[in-house]
């Protein structure tokens, strides 16, 4: 079938609005509305596979679809990042629809459909965020993500979600802003706003003045990537239900921050350029203390998705790090990291939310009290814990391999220094739940008692069960579903990871031009 | 052009016999008066689309060069005879007033009134007399002309404001008293450029040349006509009138008076500054002395709009916040910040009317945040009975996001463009504090919107919506959303091919600038 990469794109674009307009429409039929919208993510999955073998043949793309003025307009584009984020972005949005498919259904139908409306709304710039080609459009998808998951934040309504929810708009509102203020004045002194690799014709701008400017475009992609010191709208949002944590929180959108920068600092100042006036410095010692400090903070922490929020951050920054070396491995590794991590992360986080919500366990400490059942998922925790720290043989191991190398092609220790420090952390703030969880068990059953004191007042609010019958899948074996896959995918990339991307290839797409 | 609706007279004819018609046929029958207003109106926006559009392909085609059509009446030479001009521009905000005007009867066919039948007539024909000195208002081409379509319009909104609820009519008093000392400075304007130029006509006045005399009686003309157009619009400090007569209007009126009523005169401002008097010495330093104000005039409305406990009352407050834009806007001078001017004026006039509507159906007596302490109580204590009906949260919250979300700037909405266009003016002409204010601005607009959602949709404060309360005319409940709805659709369109209309009006542009 000879299908250009243009209609590919269409096709992308076209299922994911359809699948929000039928999630409005059939506000009733809860199974309906997810295997609809499945269908249609499935189809825009394979769009996007197919956009990538053609991609792969030489075929290139970019349309520009509204001009806003002058010839600058909202323009679309198809490149090699933009196929690795909207190939991830999908993928896990497909095990993330199953996972919340389960996990909501305890939940009010109507409030599902809405959750379900807004979390469509969030995909949709999530994927706009991965094809824009101009510093425009990715503003105006950026902004849409925000606004899309805010109400995803607030979802449960109570005192601690309105207050998540305000800190949340304020860190990224403010983000957005200071990408407009960079936006323009990027504007005043080039007079283009598209992506172009090497960068934008800057003319001769005091670099002083650059480093200013490139700080404050990197402010709206450092606060969505939760880097310090913009950081602490991630640990607040964590009241939302998991689904959204996992995806939205771990995956959307902090991956969009750090697209974001990337498209910034490689596409619109230009590697060169950006070390020319420092600031790869600025973004490889901003990374390293989040790392740091991250790692550190992520000790501390009680809750459970707490301390997978901290792991997030510190792992954000990994990425922020491996791009501020600003060369073409810094690229390409940094979005490698991207794709692992987002794939072990959001494992992570539906095994925690399966503790959460079929167990009422939310505190680290209590994890002990699981019963024998929960074995599988402590186990399967120890597994996507395991290769967050990056053992060899599994996917984190392969992507930071390349950072280090990244690394030291530019000479630099510390950088893989503080690499090896932050594994040894997260040996001690991940791997540690489910050893000691196994470990300290005396094997009590949870009991109706118990369930009631542990039980805390943020899930499961408005409990109606959506049907008398017996389901055809247990909530807790729906949800187990997605994890395997996720884990399945894990290993497979740990072992041969040239099966699902080839690093080599992809340096080579980047590095075409300069 | 044969069609008999090209002549930019038609429009005004059209809307002066509605208006006189509908006042008469309400004695016949109530509603029926009410459709002929929103038929007049939207027959009014449907033409003046269709001429829109017919004027950029007839200018595509290359076969007519001039951009306006000028029509002189009653056979007296242009110096002292009335002109009657419509150009792409004037062609858009009459589309923005008909349709503003149309929403505005909608709503207010929505719910009963009077009983008395001169009452509900007068009130129609009121609208849409308002919209007619509006429209004459855009089309004008001399400045007398522009004075008594200006009196038109302003007599409608003084009566409008006088028919709301509770206490309306006070504060009618206050914007007629002050109202009429703003044209009153605009008809000593008028005589200053008489006296000096000679001529009434607006092209006439602007190529006038003169000496020393003429330099200082123009000089005296632009101060008087910003203080008496900036009482019009509600810019800065003569905006007292502004939040009490927007409080206590009548509520179906608002859109127009809200909405489009600030935004003519802003208009007429912009023309005089540019066109009429463009070329003279002094208008740098009023463009400076306009830039200062409407800084001003942004944080002011903004932290005031903050400290507001009712929902008009924040609303009014942000119009005067977004006059302050407009005023940037205008005082900036180039291309892209009067391109930002005529996407803010729609879209700010469409949402501020959407809102209005919304604050009615909420209620304008509800308070809008109580202490924090207050509102724990509230979450544990589960109040299902009482709250807002499901359907009615999904109306009013998309509507509200649509419309919210313009004013603070939320792609993909007309209020992003405009703001990024005003951005791109301001970087051009190097004005970074214009920047800078822009930015702190939309925060600041952020977080009283965010007020409101929270009050509406999160808080429960809001338990029943006031427009249930009242007695309906149309039977079907929710159809009262509909002009909410239409605004925001009207917004998303604007957005998304607004860059398309300002580059199709580029020569109207240039040429209206003189650049």
């Amino acid at each position: 079938m000879n299908i250009s990469i243009g209609t590919l794109l269409c096709i992308v674009f076209i299922s994911i609005g359809a699948s929000s307009v039928f999630g409005i429409i059939i506000q009733q039929k809860y199974t309906l509305r997810h295997i609809i919208q499945l269908s249609f993510a499935i189809v825009a999955f394979i769009a996007t596979l197919y956009m990538n073998a053609r991609f792969l043949n030489g075929e290139q793309y970019d349309i520009r679809l509204l001009s806003l003025w002058q010839g600058v307009g909202l323009r679309l584009m198809v490149d090699a990042p933009a196929l690795i984020f909207s190939q991830i972005a999908i993928f896990l949005w497909i095990c993330a629809i199953i996972y919340s498919h389960f996990y909501m259904s305890h939940y009010d139908k109507h409030k599902t459909a809405i959750y379900d409306m807004w979390y469509q709304g969030a995909m949709i710039a999530t994927i706009g965020v991965a094809f824009s080609g101009s510093l425009i459009t990715i503003l105006i998808f950026f902004e849409i993500l925000t606004f899309c998951t805010y109400p995803l934040v607030i979802y449960y309504g109570d005192i601690n979600c309105r207050r998540a929810g305000k800190k949340y708009l304020v860190y990224t509102i403010m983000a957005g802003q200071c990408l407009l203020l960079a936006l323009v004045i990027i504007f005043g002194y080039t007079k283009n706003l598209d992506f172009v690799l090497g960068g934008l014709n800057f003319g001769a701008v005091n670099s002083a003045k650059l480093l200013i400017l490139f700080f404050l475009a990197s402010i709206g992609g450092l606060t969505k990537a939760a880097v310090m010191p913009f950081h602490s709208w991630l640990p607040s949002a964590m009241v939302a239900p998991t689904p959204v944590s996992g995806l939205l929180h771990a995956v959307a959108v902090v991956n969009s921050g750090v697209f974001v920068l990337a498209r910034i600092i490689y596409y619109v100042f230009g590697m060169n350029r950006v070390a020319s006036f420092g600031g790869d410095t600025l973004l490889v010692t901003l990374g390293s203390i989040t790392i740091l400090v991250g790692g550190l903070v992520a000790l501390r922490q009680k809750m459970l998705k707490r301390v997978l929020a901290y792991s997030t951050i510190c792992q954000m920054s990994y990425m922020v790090m491996a791009m501020g070396f600003a060369t073409n491995l810094g690229l390409s590794s940094s979005l490698a990291h991207l794709l692992t991590h987002s794939i072990i992360k959001l494992s992570l986080f539906m095994l925690a939310g399966i503790i959460i919500s079929e167990f009422k366990l939310e505190e680290v400490r209590f994890l002990y009290k699981l019963p024998k059942r929960a074995n599988l998922y402590l186990i399967l925790f120890a597994i996507s814990s395991l290769s967050m720290i990056g053992l060899p043989g599994t996917p984190g191991f392969v992507s930071k391999v390349e950072i280090f190398k990244a690394s030291l092609d530019l000479g630099w220790i510390i950088p893989v220094a503080i690499m090896g420090v932050s594994s040894i952390l997260s040996t001690l703030y991940l791997l540690v739940i489910p050893m000691s969880a196994l470990k300290n068990r005396d094997g009590a059953m949870l009991d109706k008692a118990n369930l009631h004191i542990d039980m805390t007042k943020i899930e499961d609010k408005s409990c109606k069960y959506f049907s008398r019958k017996k389901p055809l899948l247990r909530r807790e074996g729906g949800m187990t579903i997605p994890v395997l896959i996720l884990i399945m995918l894990g290993i497979v990339i740990g072992i041969y990871p040239n099966l699902i991307f080839s690093l080599e290839e992809l340096t080579s797409h980047i590095g075409g031009g300069l | 052009m044969s069609p008999f609706f090209y002549d930019p007279l038609f429009l005004i004819l059209f809307l002066m016999l509605g208006g006189l018609i509908t006042g008469l046929v309400a004695y016949i029958r109530r509603t029926l008066a009410g459709v002929l207003a929103l038929s007049t109106l939207a027959c009014g926006f449907f033409v003046s689309i269709y001429i829109m559009l017919s004027f950029s392909s007839v200018m595509h085609k290359g076969s007519i060069i001039s951009t306006s059509v000028n029509r002189v009446i009653g056979g007296f030479a242009p110096a002292l005879g009335i002109e009657i001009r419509s150009d792409l521009i004037s062609l858009m905000m009459i589309a923005l007033v008909c349709f503003m005007g149309a929403i505005a009867v909608a709503y207010s066919m929505c719910t009963v009134q009077y009983t008395d039948p001169l009452k509900e007539g007068g009130y129609y024909s009121l609208v849409v007399f308002l919209a007619l000195g509006l429209v004459g208002m855009a089309s004008s081409g001399d400045v007398f002309t522009l004075y008594i379509f200006l009196e038109i319009a302003s007599i409608s909104s003084y009566c409008l404001v006088a028919l709301g609820r509770s206490g309306g009519f006070i504060w009618a008093f206050r914007y007629l008293m002050t109202g009429t000392m703003g044209t009153g400075f605009y008809l000593l304007a008028i005589a200053f450029l008489y006296m000096s130029a000679g001529s009434l006509n607006m092209n006439i006045i602007a190529s006038h040349e003169g000496d020393a005399n003429v330099h200082y009686a123009m000089l005296a003309a632009m101060i008087l006509f910003l203080v008496g157009f900036g009482i019009k619009m509600g810019l800065f400090p003569l905006h007292g009138w502004l939040p009490d007569a927007y409080s206590s209007g009548h509520w179906g009126a608002m859109p127009l008076i809200a909405g489009v009523g600030g935004k003519l005169p802003a208009y007429c401002l912009f023309k005089f500054l540019f066109i009429i008097l463009g070329h003279r010495s002094f208008i740098d330093q009023i463009r400076l002395v306009l830039l200062i104000i409407s800084l001003v005039a942004i944080f002011y409305g903004s932290i005031a709009a903050i400290r507001q406990k009712y929902l008009v009352r924040m609303l009014a407050y942000s119009s005067v916040a977004q006059m302050g834009y407009i005023g940037i806007a205008i005082s900036m001078g180039n291309y892209l910040a009067f391109a930002a001017m005529l996407l803010h004026i729609i879209a700010h006039g469409v949402a501020k009317g959407g809102l209005f509507i919304i604050a009615d159906i909420v209620g304008t007596d509800k308070v809008l945040f109580k202490p924090d302490s207050e509102s724990n109580m509230k979450d544990i204590v589960s109040i299902r009975s009482g709250e807002i009906d499901n359907k009615d949260k999904i109306l009013l919250g998309i509507s509200f996001f649509i419309l919210g979300g313009s004013m603070i700037g939320m792609p993909p909405m007309a209020g992003f463009f405009s703001k990024l266009y005003l951005a791109l003016g301001a970087m051009d002409m190097e004005q970074s504090a214009v920047l800078v204010a822009i930015i702190a601005s939309s925060l600041l607009t952020v977080v009283y919107f965010y007020r409101i959602a929270d009050a509406i949709f999160i808080s429960k404060y809001i338990n029943n919506l006031a427009i249930w309360q009242r007695p309906r005319v149309i039977s079907k409940q929710r159809l009262a959303y509909l002009p909410a709805l239409l605004c925001a659709v009207m917004l998303l369109i604007t957005g998304i091919i607004g860059g398309e209309i300002v580059d199709a009006m580029r020569q109207s542009i240039m040429e209206v600038m003189n650049l």
